[in-house]
């Protein structure tokens, strides 16, 4: 990009040498000058080096004024170059002409020297003013993105956390409410952010629109049906139609599509008393390639003055306190509307009588048929990136950030089809409901987890009798031997590593996603999966974490830490013993006791496999599944005897 | 004087003490015991409990041969009687003892730590808010947390 710091460059066209010596004699000192003597000449010198300024004289042969100055409009690197008619005196028809066909302003003849030097000097300082805005405002949209990406993270760790935290039973009714409340702030925050986000994001021209299949009539339900609560708390009716021309698929996207409905919808409903507000959606238009949809929400809510129809798009309109005051929100969700509805190739617009109510209406067009991929996959050098696009696969997490990653990392690697579900419960549904191509299951999860719901579905399908098997893919932060031991006899078929790694995913979803006909017996190649460097515990296979325990020897002094550990060995067998009594009788209380107070010391002397496993057991005593209870505890006679073992050697 | 009397940071008592101080540590698994021991070693003669019934045992008596417990280190969950049930227990012993003038002016009420696993914060908040302890630290226990809570608290210096 040009900098203003140059010595401006201005073009004189004219095709009278005696005119040309004029301009020269007031110009040349504080300018360097070009000239051209006719059109054609003209053109030549602009291809070669683009002007700062252009004057330009109306009567010339062959190619006159006017003539010149459409040519020039037409190449785009002179879009921004403030051009100057010259004219003589007598033509007042010819100034109102030029000005109407863009130029910035006129000169006219006998030529005044102060005149046209204060209107170039202007002129150009005009060119680099609107330069300079242009560029800090542009610095300001990536600062703001910036910062905005930055307050995003965070948040979204605290609402994940906040939410886990609401889960746990043990929480009060009070705590409970601060709880909900503290959620409905962040959730606020987060939607303010967002918003800022895709507004400058819009601003910016970095918003590209899939294009994919969707079922709009699907879209308009489940849209609506976020609503329903909110309409019947307000009582009012909240319905939605669609014309039978309208098709069932269509190509476009559907996210977008239902972000522009949500805050239209949202609006429509939050400025109704009472009454109702109705989504009409019909065909305005189609051709073989696409076709136009239009859509109108209408409520019969409180209306919009008609001062305020006017700036409604623009953003931060709310900039006027009043119109914050009634409307509320971030300012930016109708500016966003707008946007958004421009990329989809249509207008918004709006009617509305105080009053009686409002309609915001707009026109979006989508294709009949599939185009292909953005050229962004292509960059994964895999072939079958076209085929992943058609697999459809299930996240299971009970961590918000952790299925919105992998929802995103899943996109990135072409896979448009993920569904989301946050515990065992609603990943059983979700599996019940439709086919998937392929699970990632995280195993740990409070009330239900991975392992659990893998055998639930093994065994439905075994009863279904139908032979399906949908693969499971482990989702797990340790990757030990007793782990990956556990996961395949729950019938789980291989293993992720956390955190996930891209291309590691990419592979472990071409060896398990059918992208050729027919289901093959795939034997798990588990190496490529893991990354033992991630699962430091499992290094050695040691069942203690060896530097947080040598570490801490130093610290305390090997004395003291032998008189840890021997402590540590009572507890050890003192709570072996009440835990095989508790598990003996089905004591699920018992059960919870006796592994929360193991795992504390198993935490104390950092044996991490095994506090990892008090941790399951006393998940068991907590929801009451015994069914698990002995295998577990298997699991922990193993793991005890080991850990002892090590810490006898660790002794001497 | 061992160290001189240091008005609190937060709420805790000021304390003017010749000296050792008595601390109490009431946990039954004795591996976490003896990491308590030695994060404490040094800062007061050190007592321990089992369990609920066995410290509030000790605390009364403690309390009734005129010299109280300054700082008990209480885990919550534990067989018998678990530590919010020792812990109401002993604010009530120390009430009827001061009430009864038993207990001498100088001598304020002791510092409570209950110690608690991450799983169940509302317990601790719920006694803390309720004013009967003065703080809770979470399992697995932070040396420099605790420390640093008892420093701010003129407990040690």
């Amino acid at each position: 990009m040009t900098d203003g710091a140059h010595r401006k460059r201005i073009l004189i066209v004219d095709d009278i040498p005696g005119n040309i010596k004029v301009l020269m004699e007031i110009l040349g000192d504080g300018y360097d000058i070009s000239i051209a003597t006719s059109g054609s000449t003209a053109l030549q010198i602009v291809a070669k080096k683009v002007p700062d300024m252009i004057l330009l004289d109306i009567i010339m042969p062959d190619m006159d004024g006017f003539e010149l100055y459409a040519k020039l409009r037409t190449m785009a690197s002179l879009r921004d170059v403030p051009v100057i008619f010259i004219t003589a005196q007598s033509e007042p028809e010819n100034e109102t002409h030029g000005l109407a066909l863009g130029a910035v302003d006129f000169i006219a003849r006998p030529i005044n020297p102060a005149v046209i030097l204060a209107r170039v000097k202007t002129h150009l300082a005009l060119k680099d003013a609107q330069r300079e805005a242009l560029q800090a405002a542009h610095a300001k949209s990536q600062y703001l993105a910036y910062m905005s990406h930055e307050i995003r993270s965070p948040l979204n760790g605290i609402l994940g956390l906040v939410g886990l935290l609401a889960k746990r039973k043990s929480q009060d009714p009070k705590s409970l409410q601060f709880l909900e409340l503290i959620e409905q702030s962040g959730q606020h925050l987060l939607a303010v952010v967002n918003d800022i986000l895709d507004h400058s994001k819009i601003e910016a021209n970095k918003v590209s629109l899939e294009n994919i299949p969707f079922n709009l009539r699907e879209l308009l339900a489940k849209t609506l049906d976020l609503f329903s609560l909110s309409a019947k708390e307000k009582r009012i009716k909240l319905g939605w139609r669609c014309t039978d021309a309208v098709p069932a698929i269509i190509f476009g996207d559907p996210n977008r599509l239902r972000q522009v409905l949500y805050n239209l919808v949202a609006n429509a409903i939050k400025f109704t008393k009472k009454g109702r507000v109705d989504l009409e959606v019909g065909m305005a238009g189609c051709c073989e390639e696409s076709l136009t949809v239009q859509f109108a929400v209408r409520d019969t809510g409180i209306g919009i003055p008609p001062d305020v129809l006017n700036v409604l798009f623009q953003p931060f309109a709310q900039a006027d306190a009043s119109i914050a005051r009634t409307f509320g929100g971030t300012g930016l969700g109708l500016s966003i509307c707008a946007s958004l509805v421009r990329l989809m190739g249509g207008e918004i617009q709006v009617e509305s009588r105080p009053g009686e109510g409002s309609c915001f209406s707009f026109t979006a067009t989508f294709s009949r048929s599939f185009v292909p991929a953005e050229p962004a996959l292509a960059n994964l050098a895999t072939p079958t990136a076209a085929i992943l696009g058609d697999c459809r696969i299930l996240v299971v997490d009970d961590i918000e950030t952790n299925r919105v990653f992998l929802g995103e990392l899943l996109a990135t690697l072409g896979i448009r089809q993920v569904e989301l579900a946050c515990d065992g419960q609603e990943a059983l549904a979700r599996l019940h409901e439709q086919a998937f191509d392929l699970v990632l299951m995280d195993c740990h999860m409070p009330v239900l987890n991975g392992l659990e719901v893998t055998r639930t579905l093994r065994g439905q399908e075994a009863a279904g009798g139908k032979g399906a098997r949908t693969p499971v893919i482990a989702l797990t932060a340790s990757i030990t031997e007793t782990d990956r031991a556990r996961c395949f006899a729950a019938g789980m078929d291989d293993f992720l590593a956390k955190p996930v790694d891209a291309q590691i995913l990419l592979q472990v979803l071409h060896r398990w996603l059918r992208v050729t006909p027919g289901p093959s017996a795939v034997e798990p190649t588990p190496d490529l999966a893991i990354r033992p460097d991630l699962a430091p515990e499992s290094a050695a296979g040691s069942p203690l974490d060896e530097t947080a325990f040598d570490a801490e020897s130093r610290i305390m002094g090997k004395e003291r830490m032998d008189r840890l550990v021997r402590a540590f060995f009572q507890d050890l067998e003192r709570n072996m013993v009440a835990l095989r009594m508790a598990v003996a009788a089905q004591d699920a209380h018992k059960i919870f006791e006796v592994a929360h107070a193991l795992k504390g010391c198993c935490g104390a002397v950092y044996a991490t496999g095994m506090t990892r496993h008090c941790e399951e057991m006393q998940q068991v005593g907590k929801t009451g599944a015994l069914g698990r209870a002995t295998p577990l505890l298997e699991q922990l006679e193993v793991e005890h005897a080991l850990l002892r073992k090590t810490l006898e050697k660790k002794r001497t | 004087m061992r160290y001189s009397a240091k008005p609190s940071k937060k709420n805790g008592p000021e304390r003017l003490r010749e000296e050792k101080m008595k601390i109490l540590i009431v946990e039954d698994q004795l591996s976490i015991q003896e990491k308590l021991r030695f994060v404490l070693e040094g800062h007061g003669s050190i007592d321990t409990a089992l369990n609920g019934r066995e410290a509030v045992e000790a605390f009364c008596r403690a309390l009734a041969n005129r010299s109280p417990y300054d700082l008990v280190l209480m885990d919550i969950q534990m067989p018998e009687m678990d530590g919010q049930t020792a812990l109401k227990e002993m604010r009530k012993a120390e009430v009827t003892m001061s009430k009864a003038n038993l207990l001498s002016w100088d001598k304020k009420l002791a510092f409570i730590v209950m110690v608690t696993s991450l799983e169940d914060p509302g317990n601790c908040m719920e006694a803390y808010f309720k004013g009967r302890c003065n703080g809770y630290i979470t399992k697995p226990v932070d040396s420099r947390e605790l420390l640093d809570k008892l420093r701010d608290n003129g407990l040690i210096p």
